[in-house]
C-alpha cells in the first residue's frame, strides 16, 4: 500500500515552468503534425542541442539557463538575448575546427560565435550539397545539418520582425504621421502597425496614379515611400514558419505563418486579425515580463483557434493528451523505478529474499503501469497502434520483457524473474533515449507504413518475438552465472526452464512476425520474400533459434550450450533491430540515428567476451557445452 | 508415418539433424554475408550471388596485400533445396505422427509448403512496370532490365507486323534471322550499359545511322541496380543485297529505318491481357512537408467486352488474369509538367502459397508452444515460493 501513495506524486511532476503554462498548449504545425507549443519548442531545442533543456556552460561547469518553451520565445521574439547560448552541438571537432571554432569540452556552440565564422560554413556545406547524397561521408552530412540548423534558428528570429518596431518604418515627415495618427511620442513603428494603418493612405496614393511626380507633394513622396517599404518587407520576408493560424480554404485546413497571412492579405478577417493581435500581446507581455498579459493573450489565441479550426487533422483534446504526456514523462521515471527495481533485485539474491524481492516486483509492476500508461497515451495521441516507429520499438519490448519477467517471478522463480524484468527493461528504456534524441518521437508515416492493419499484426508480433529472444537471452546470462556460483538444482533446473519458456515464446513469434512480413511484402510491393536487409535480419533471428531447438534435440547442445546460444540469440535480435538501420540499406532504411552505432558495436564486443569467458569456465567446472555427436 | 522406414539408410541420411542443422546454420552464412554485400553492390547483385545460385565462388582478400584468393560456397538454391528434401524425408518418416507432435507436424508441413511455394516464384514469377501519364494508355508492360530489338515494317501511317528480338542473353557476334521479313541482323557491338554522343554537325560516312543525332555509343559500368542500364549497340542489318550498319540506344524516341523497315532498341515488352488508362492520379502529403501522406491512381481497365474504373493505392493493389499492379511510385515530367504514375506489375503462380504456410506454420507454432507449456504450469500448485 504504501507503494501507491508514491504514485500520485510520480505522477504529477515538478515541472519549474518560469512562462505562465497557457503559452505550453498553443497549436503549431511542424512537420505535417500539428502539435503543442512546448512539445514543439522542445523538439527544436532538442534538434539543435540534443537536449530538451538549454544549459550554459560558465567556467566549464554545466548549468540550467532556461527550459525550452522559454528558449522558444526568447527565439522568436528575444534572440539577441539568447545569442551567446551554447544551443548548438557539433559532436564531431573536426567539423568545430573546420568552420573555425575552437573545440571545447561540452561541444556546445552559441550561434553569435557561428555567425562570426558564417562564410566558412557556408562554403564548406556548399561544396558538401554538391556530392550526391548516397556518396556523402558523415563529415560532410553533419556539415550540411548544422548549416540547415543555423538556417531554421534564423527563420525563426525573423519570423516575428513584423511586430517590431523598426528604423524601416520612421516618420521625420509630420504630415505623414498626423494623416497615420502616429503616437507622437514614437520614433519607430512595426510593419504590422503600419500596414494596418494603410487603409489611411489609400486616398493619398489613389490620386498619385494621375500625378506627375514633379508635382509631388512631400506627403505624397513619404505616402509612396511607405507604401514601397510595406511591399518590400513581404516580398524579403515573407516567411512559411511557424505555421501556427490555421485556415479553411480550397476544401481544406491550412495550417499559415503570421507573414503568410499579412502576404495573403488575410487581416481582413476580423478573428484572424484578433488572434494576430493577441499574438502580438504575448509578445508584449513577453517583452514586458507581464505574465497576466501573457497568459491571458495565450489562452484568448488557443480558444479562438479550437473555436473555429477544430477539425479531424486538428483536435485539441489529442493535444491535451500530448501535454499531459509531457508532463508526467512516463519512460524516464518507470527507468529510475526499473532501476531501483535491479538494486532491490540484485540486493534481494544476497540477504532477506522474500522482503528485497516483493518489494522490487512491487517496483516492476509500478514501471510496467507507467510504460503502459505511456505507450496507451502515445496511441491515442497518434490514433495508431503501439508500434509505429523504431523508438516506440524499445518501449514495447521494454515493456514486454517486464511482463515476462513478471510472469516468471510469480511462476515460481521470484529472483529471476525480478532481475529479467528490470535488467531488460531498464536496458531498453536507456537505449530508447538516444532514439528520442531525435527531437519528436510522434512523427507522421511514410505512405507505405500507413497502414493499421500491418501495424497492428506484423510489427507487434515481430517485436513481441524481439522481447521473448532477448529475455531467454537475459535468463541465459542469470543460468550462466547461477550455474558458475553453484545454486541449487532446484533453482538451476528452473532457471533452465524458464530460459527454453522465453526462448520458446521468441521463436514462435518472430518467426509469425516475419511470416506476416513477407505476407504485408506481398500486398505491397508484389513479392513475399526480397532479401532485404531488414527481412534477413528476421530471418537471422528465426533460423539461430531454430538450430539451437533442432542442435538441442539431436542431443549435440547441453545446457550450457543452450545459455550460450540464448545470448547469441541477443547479438542476431540486436542486429536485425536496429544494426540493419545502421546500415543504411535497403527498403527499410528510415531509422536513422547517431550515436547507436558505437552503443551497438561496445555490446557485441562486451557480450562476445562474456559468452568466450562463459565457455571456458563452463568446460573447466564441467558443465558441457556441446555434446558428443551420437553415431 | 511408415514406421518400418524409420531406420531405412536413406531416410536415415537424408531426413537426419545434421543435415538439417547444417543447412540452416549455411542460410546464416548466407544471408548474414550477403546482406552485408548489398551495402557495397546492391541487392541485385548480392540476390544473384549469394541466393540465386547453386554454387558460388566466395572472394577473400588478405588485409594489406593484393594476394586474392577464393573457395566455392554453396549458394542459396542448392542449401534451400537439400534443406526442403530433409524437411519432406523428416516430416513423412522421422517425426512420430502423433497427437503431441501435431504442431510440430504443422510447423513442417507449413514451411514444406512454403519452400516449395518459393521454387514455384523464383522460377516461373516475372516482375514488370508499367509507367503511364495521366490521359494515356497501354496494353504492355516493360520488363525492368530486359530488353529488345524491335522490328517492324511501316505501312504509311499503320505499323503491321512487329517482330522482337530479346537481347538479355546474346553476345556480339550472333546473327538472327527474321525469316518474317527477310532480313537478318548481325549484332556487331552490344552494351549492357552505354553513354551516346552526339556530334554537330555529324560526321559523313561514318558508316551506320542513327535517328536521333547519336554519333557514337561508349560502353560503361554496369550500375548497381539493372534498371538504371541504358544499353546500345551497333548493329548491321542486312536486307536483300542491301546493307546497313545501325546505331541504336536505348529507347529513343525515334526508330531508325531501313527502307521500309524501322528498328528499335526498348525495354522488353510483356503483353497484358487488357488495356489499362490512368484517368486520374492524386496525391496527399504531410502538410507543409514534401513527404507523401498517400497517393492513388484511377485507372481504367478495357478487357474484350467488360469495361471499369478501379482504385489502386498503396496496400491496395490490383488483381487481374494473372497480374497484380500495385501502385509503386509516381513523378513529375519535367518538360510537360505532367503526373506519372508507375505501376509494379507481378505474375506469380505461386503468390498464395505463401498465404497458406504462413496460417498451417503459425498454427503449428501456436499449438507446439501450448503444448509445452501447459505441463510446465502445473508445476506451480506443488510448489511454494521458498
Amino acid at each position: 500500500m504504501k507503494l501507491f501513495s508514491l504514485l500520485p506524486l510520480l505522477l504529477s511532476s515538478f515541472i519549474y515552468a518560469s512562462l505562465p503554462v497557457e503559452l505550453n498548449q498553443l497549436p503549431i504545425r511542424d512537420n505535417g503534425r500539428i502539435k503543442p507549443f512546448e512539445s514543439f519548442a522542445s523538439g527544436k531545442l532538442l534538434q539543435f542541442s540534443g537536449k530538451s533543456t538549454a544549459y550554459s556552460f560558465p567556467n566549464g561547469k554545466r548549468t540550467k539557463a532556461m527550459d525550452a518553451v522559454e528558449w522558444m520565445t526568447h527565439l522568436l521574439f528575444k534572440p539577441s538575448a539568447i545569442e551567446s547560448l551554447q544551443v548548438f552541438q557539433i559532436n564531431d571537432p573536426q567539423i568545430a575546427s573546420s568552420i573555425g571554432l575552437s573545440p571545447v569540452e561540452y561541444r556546445s556552440y552559441s550561434y553569435a560565435q557561428i555567425d562570426a565564422n558564417r562564410f566558412r560554413l557556408q562554403e564548406l556545406a556548399k561544396q558538401a550539397m554538391a556530392i550526391d547524397e548516397e556518396d556523402q561521408s558523415g563529415f560532410q552530412r553533419n556539415l550540411i545539418s548544422l548549416s540547415n540548423s543555423i538556417d531554421l534558428y534564423e527563420r525563426f528570429t525573423r519570423s516575428m520582425e513584423f511586430m517590431t518596431p523598426s528604423t524601416a518604418f520612421q516618420f521625420p515627415n509630420k504630415e505623414l504621421r498626423a494623416k497615420l495618427l502616429l503616437a507622437p511620442e514614437r520614433t519607430q513603428f512595426s510593419y504590422l502597425e503600419i500596414y494596418r494603418k494603410a487603409g489611411l493612405l489609400a486616398g493619398t496614393l489613389d490620386s498619385l496614379i494621375f500625378k506627375k511626380e514633379v508635382n509631388w507633394t512631400g506627403l505624397d513622396s513619404a505616402s509612396y515611400q511607405v507604401s514601397r517599404q510595406l511591399f518590400e518587407w513581404t516580398q524579403i520576408n515573407d516567411l512559411p514558419i511557424p505555421e501556427m493560424i490555421p485556415y479553411f480554404h480550397d476544401d481544406k485546413w491550412w495550417w499559415l505563418s503570421p507573414w503568410s497571412i499579412i502576404s495573403n492579405m488575410l487581416l481582413h478577417d476580423q478573428v484572424i486579425n484578433s488572434e494576430i493581435t493577441w499574438l502580438s500581446q504575448i509578445r508584449q507581455g513577453f517583452l514586458d515580463n507581464n505574465d497576466s498579459l501573457l497568459s491571458n493573450a495565450a489562452t484568448q489565441l488557443r480558444e479562438s483557434i479550437n473555436k473555429r479550426a477544430s477539425n479531424p487533422e486538428y483536435r485539441p483534446d489529442l493535444l491535451k493528451a500530448e501535454s499531459l504526456y509531457n508532463r508526467v514523462d512516463p519512460f524516464i521515471r518507470a527507468q529510475v523505478l526499473f532501476g531501483i527495481a535491479l538494486l532491490l533485485a540484485l540486493g534481494g539474491t544476497l540477504w532477506k529474499p522474500r522482503f528485497l524481492q516483493n518489494l522490487s516486483t512491487g517496483a516492476i509492476l509500478l514501471a510496467s503501469l507507467l510504460t503502459t500508461f505511456g505507450i496507451g497515451i502515445r496511441m491515442f495521441i497518434n490514433q495508431r497502434p503501439p508500434v509505429t516507429t523504431l523508438f516506440e520499438t524499445f518501449l514495447f519490448v521494454a515493456l514486454f520483457c517486464a511482463l515476462l519477467g513478471l510472469a516468471i517471478r510469480f511462476w515460481k522463480a521470484p529472483d529471476v524473474g525480478n532481475l529479467l524484468a528490470s535488467i531488460s527493461a531498464l536496458c531498453l528504456l536507456l537505449i530508447s533515449n538516444k532514439y528520442a534524441a531525435e527531437g519528436d518521437t510522434l512523427k507522421v508515416l511514410v505512405a507505405v507504413l500507413d497502414s493499421n492493419f500491418w501495424l497492428s499484426t506484423h510489427v507487434v508480433t515481430i517485436t513481441l518475438g524481439y522481447a521473448g529472444v532477448c529475455a531467454s537471452g537475459v535468463v541465459g546470462h542469470i543460468w550462466l552465472i547461477q550455474r558458475i556460483i553453484g545454486s541449487k538444482k532446484e533453482k538451476l533446473d528452473s532457471t533452465y526452464k524458464a530460459l527454453l519458456g522465453t526462448l520458446g515464446f521468441g521463436l514462435v513469434l518472430s518467426f509469425i512476425g516475419t511470416l506476416l512480413g513477407g505476407v504485408w511484402a506481398d500486398q505491397s510491393w508484389g513479392r513475399f520474400w526480397g532479401w532485404d536487409p531488414k527481412e534477413n535480419g528476421a530471418l537471422l533471428i528465426v533460423l539461430w533459434c531454430s538450430v539451437l531447438y533442432h542442435a538441442k534435440l539431436a542431443g549435440w547442445l547441453g545446457k550450457g550450450g543452450m545459455a550460450l546460444g540464448s545470448m547469441i540469440g541477443i547479438i542476431m535480435t540486436m542486429f536485425a533491430w536496429f544494426g540493419i538501420n545502421l546500415l543504411g540499406v535497403g527498403l527499410h532504411s528510415y531509422g536513422f540515428t547517431n550515436g547507436v552505432a558505437t552503443a551497438f558495436y561496445s555490446y557485441l564486443a562486451i557480450q562476445s567476451v562474456i559468452i568466450l569467458i562463459g565457455w571456458i569456465w563452463l568446460r573447466k567446472i564441467g558443465e558441457r557445452v556441446f555434446l558428443p555427436v551420437k553415431k | 508415418m511408415f514406421p518400418k522406414l524409420r531406420s531405412h539408410p536413406l531416410v536415415k541420411r537424408f531426413g537426419s539433424f545434421k543435415i538439417a542443422t547444417t543447412c540452416l546454420l549455411l542460410l546464416i552464412v548466407l544471408t548474414f554475408f550477403g546482406t552485408f554485400y548489398q551495402i557495397e553492390h546492391g541487392l541485385y547483385l548480392a540476390q544473384e550471388k549469394f541466393f540465386y545460385s547453386w554454387l558460388f565462388k566466395w572472394m577473400l582478400s588478405v588485409p594489406g596485400t593484393d594476394f586474392q584468393f577464393w573457395f566455392p560456397f554453396p549458394g542459396g538454391l542448392l542449401v534451400c533445396t537439400v534443406l526442403t528434401i530433409n524437411l519432406i524425408v523428416a516430416t513423412i518418416f522421422k517425426i512420430v505422427w502423433m497427437k503431441k507432435k501435431l504442431g510440430v507436424l504443422l510447423i513442417h508441413i507449413g514451411l514444406i509448403t512454403l519452400m516449395l511455394g518459393s521454387g514455384i516464384t523464383f522460377f516461373m514469377a516475372e516482375e514488370s512496370q508499367i509507367t503511364l501519364a495521366e490521359g494515356s494508355s497501354t496494353e504492355f508492360a516493360q520488363s525492368y532490365s530486359e530488353w529488345e530489338l524491335s522490328v517492324w515494317k511501316e505501312k504509311g501511317d499503320s505499323v503491321v507486323e512487329v517482330s522482337a528480338f530479346d537481347l538479355s542473353s546474346k553476345s556480339p557476334g550472333t546473327l538472327v534471322q527474321f525469316s518474317d521479313f527477310n532480313l537478318s541482323v548481325d549484332i556487331l557491338r552490344y552494351y549492357g550499359n552505354s553513354q551516346p554522343y552526339g556530334v554537330q554537325p555529324a560526321i559523313p560516312d561514318s558508316g551506320y545511322i542513327n535517328s536521333s543525332g547519336i554519333a557514337m555509343i561508349r560502353s560503361v559500368q554496369l550500375r548497381k541496380s539493372p534498371e538504371s542500364n541504358l544499353p546500345g549497340g551497333y548493329f548491321k542489318v542486312k536486307l536483300g543485297d542491301q546493307e546497313q550498319t545501325l546505331l541504336l540506344f536505348a529507347s529513343e524516341s525515334r526508330a531508325t529505318l531501313v527502307g521500309d523497315y524501322a528498328f528499335q532498341l526498348r525495354r522488353r515488352r510483356i503483353p497484358l491481357p487488357f488495356q489499362i488508362t490512368l484517368l486520374d492520379f492524386q496525391r496527399e502529403m504531410h502538410g507543409g512537408t514534401g513527404m507523401a501522406k498517400s497517393y492513388q491512381s484511377k485507372v481504367r481497365i478495357i478487357k474484350q467486352k467488360e469495361e471499369r474504373d478501379v482504385l489502386i493505392w498503396m496496400n491496395h493493389p490490383l488483381r487481374l488474369d494473372g497480374f497484380t499492379l500495385f501502385q509503386s511510385s509516381f513523378a513529375t515530367d519535367p518538360e510537360s509538367g505532367a503526373e506519372l504514375s508507375t505501376f509494379a506489375t507481378v505474375t506469380n503462380p505461386g503468390r498464395l502459397i505463401p498465404y497458406i504456410s504462413t496460417v498451417v506454420s503459425g498454427l503449428g507454432l501456436i499449438i507446439h508452444f501450448i503444448l509445452a507449456l501447459i505441463p510446465q504450469l502445473g508445476q506451480n500448485r506443488k510448489r511454494k515460493t521458498s
